[in-house]
């Protein structure tokens, strides 16, 4: 048992460390190398066109839910023109960037450690070394440059549906009165709440692609191996994702507070 | 000139390679054989720096690649062409786009050079017209042919072959072979070869190593090789199993 807990811990550490080490090269390489503009919008279309039906669909009934369930708990204390307010800034600040995060982690984050992965076990990576080609060049840094532009587009749009899906809610199910929804979503959401999400979502894409592309680079022989990475990814990254979305909420709200 | 000293690998608890040294000059084409599992491959990885060794050093033309980083290894390799014993062909790229990978990736070319060389390369291993063809709809020997067009389209130094007739018909192992040849003769690279293919070494090779244990066994020249009477040599050569030896 504490063997098993002593190996445990150091695997976490060293895959931390290598964590580290990947993203220091993939520094490295933004300022030395110069990326292939075709490879970037390649990737943004794969991570971004492609996962947008997911993510809205996800925003919009996201959005609906929880202005259902804020109404019936706000109509016993007659707050009920509050309801859309509540959405709004749980939409901008948390709900937006986490659910289009956790699904995109789902998605592209799996995507690029099977990708990775099978080149790894069909040698297609050590071709690509014995070519003159670095794999971070190659292979990671797109995909980074890629989920950190196309994730805040994402959850950009996913916030703007899951409040225009809960104020059709509101409107047309809950019939709460349009006008005080809408003056009360906008005097209680703030620029730092829209902010909040979008900085977060930048954090998300980093960690979900240099999770997925650190996965795929490191993963074990066969089949097998592919399979293992590909798991791996998507509960690292969405652990990862919900861990640090909790800091983020305290730093962001300190930070931005005044604006 | 590629050189390995006292070259010692291990993975795990088990030592694959435990102090081998090698010497290959300019322009020779060597093979080194053994039996399945006894490092020749990882030997040959670590000649191109894709593994680095636990000790001992590889020196390609004096320069002493076993201490270099990745990006350091990276203008060494220029010099290197490698076929990989699947292959390994990037399989969302069509033929064309394969053999051109090397040539953009250099930045130096224009598309009509690189159309041109492309077509040059594919002629010398016998596939004109293979180019917008994709990985899956190439059989075994053309998906080889193809790895080595995209080894040598731009004129590396030293080729070197990773089992290069494994999972073939006799026939187009044969042609495969010839091929080897023909691009060592023409090209005039050095040529390392790891097979455990006896007729590949009868054609291609000069001389030969034989790894045996994590160790070099045997060194000499093609003829030495088929004439000795070690034991194991004479064994392996003839494809002879041990009887005191169970072999699966």
């Amino acid at each position: 048992m504490y063997e098993a807990a002593r190996r445990w811990v150091n695997d976490a550490l060293e895959g931390l460390g290598n964590i580290g080490l990947l993203a220091v090269e993939i520094v490295r390489s933004l300022f030395t190398v110069r990326v292939n503009s075709r490879d970037i919008i390649n990737q943004i279309y794969f991570i971004g066109v492609k996962s947008l039906s997911v993510v809205l669909i996800t925003g919009a009934f996201t959005g609906m839910v929880l202005c259902a369930q804020t109404a019936f708990q706000f109509h016993k204390v007659k707050m009920d023109t509050a309801t859309l307010a509540v959405v709004s800034v749980s939409m901008c600040a948390e709900l937006g960037p986490v659910l289009s995060a956790l699904m995109v982690a789902g998605r592209v984050g799996a995507a690029m450690a099977a990708e990775l992965g099978t080149m790894r076990v069909t040698e297609q990576i050590d071709a690509l070394r014995t070519l003159a080609a670095h794999p971070v060049d190659y292979l990671v840094v797109p995909r980074i440059l890629g989920t950190l532009a196309a994730l805040p587009l994402l959850t950009g749009m996913s916030i703007t549906i899951g409040i225009a899906a809960g104020m059709f809610v509101a409107v047309f199910l809950m019939d709460i009165d349009p006008v005080y929804s809408w003056y009360n979503m906008l005097k209680h959401t703030g620029l730092s709440d829209v902010l909040q999400g979008l900085i977060k979502s930048v954090f998300f894409g980093g960690i979900i692609s240099l999770v997925g592309c650190y996965k795929g680079l490191t993963c074990g022989e066969g089949a097998e191996g592919v399979g293992r990475a590909t798991t791996e990814s998507v509960v690292i990254a969405s652990i990862g994702i919900l861990v640090s979305n909790f800091f983020l909420t305290l730093t962001l709200t300190r930070l931005l507070e005044h604006l | 000139m590629i050189e390995a000293r006292q070259l010692v690998k291990g993975f795990g608890r088990q030592r694959v390679l435990d102090g081998v040294s090698l010497r290959i000059e300019k322009g020779e084409a060597v093979a080194i054989i053994g039996r399945s599992g006894c490092g020749k491959s990882v030997l040959l990885k670590h000649l191109i720096g894709l593994l680095q060794p636990d000790s001992g050093e590889v020196l390609v033309n004096g320069e002493n690649i076993s201490k270099m980083d990745e990006r350091s290894l990276l203008q060494v390799r220029r010099r290197f062409g490698m076929l990989f014993q699947s292959a390994a062909l990037f399989d969302s790229m069509t033929v064309e786009e394969n053999i051109a990978f090397p040539l953009r990736r250099d930045g130096k070319w224009t598309e009509a050079q690189i159309a041109e060389k492309v077509q040059e390369a594919l002629e010398m291993v016998d596939l004109p017209g293979a180019g917008p063809k994709k990985p899956a709809q190439l059989s075994g020997g053309m998906r080889k042919r193809v790895g080595l067009a995209r080894a040598i389209v731009y004129r590396p130094e030293i080729v070197l072959y990773d089992e290069p007739t494994t999972g073939l018909d006799p026939v187009v192992a044969d042609s495969i072979d010839h091929l080897i040849l023909r691009v060592c003769e023409r090209l005039k690279v050095t040529t390392v070869v790891v097979t455990h293919d006896m007729r590949s070494v009868r054609t291609i090779a000069q001389r030969a190593f034989m790894l045996h244990q994590g160790r070099m066994y045997f060194t000499g020249t093609t003829a030495e090789l088929f004439a000795s009477q070690d034991p194991i040599v004479s064994r392996f050569v003839q494809g002879i199993s041990d009887p005191k030896e169970l072999v699966f």
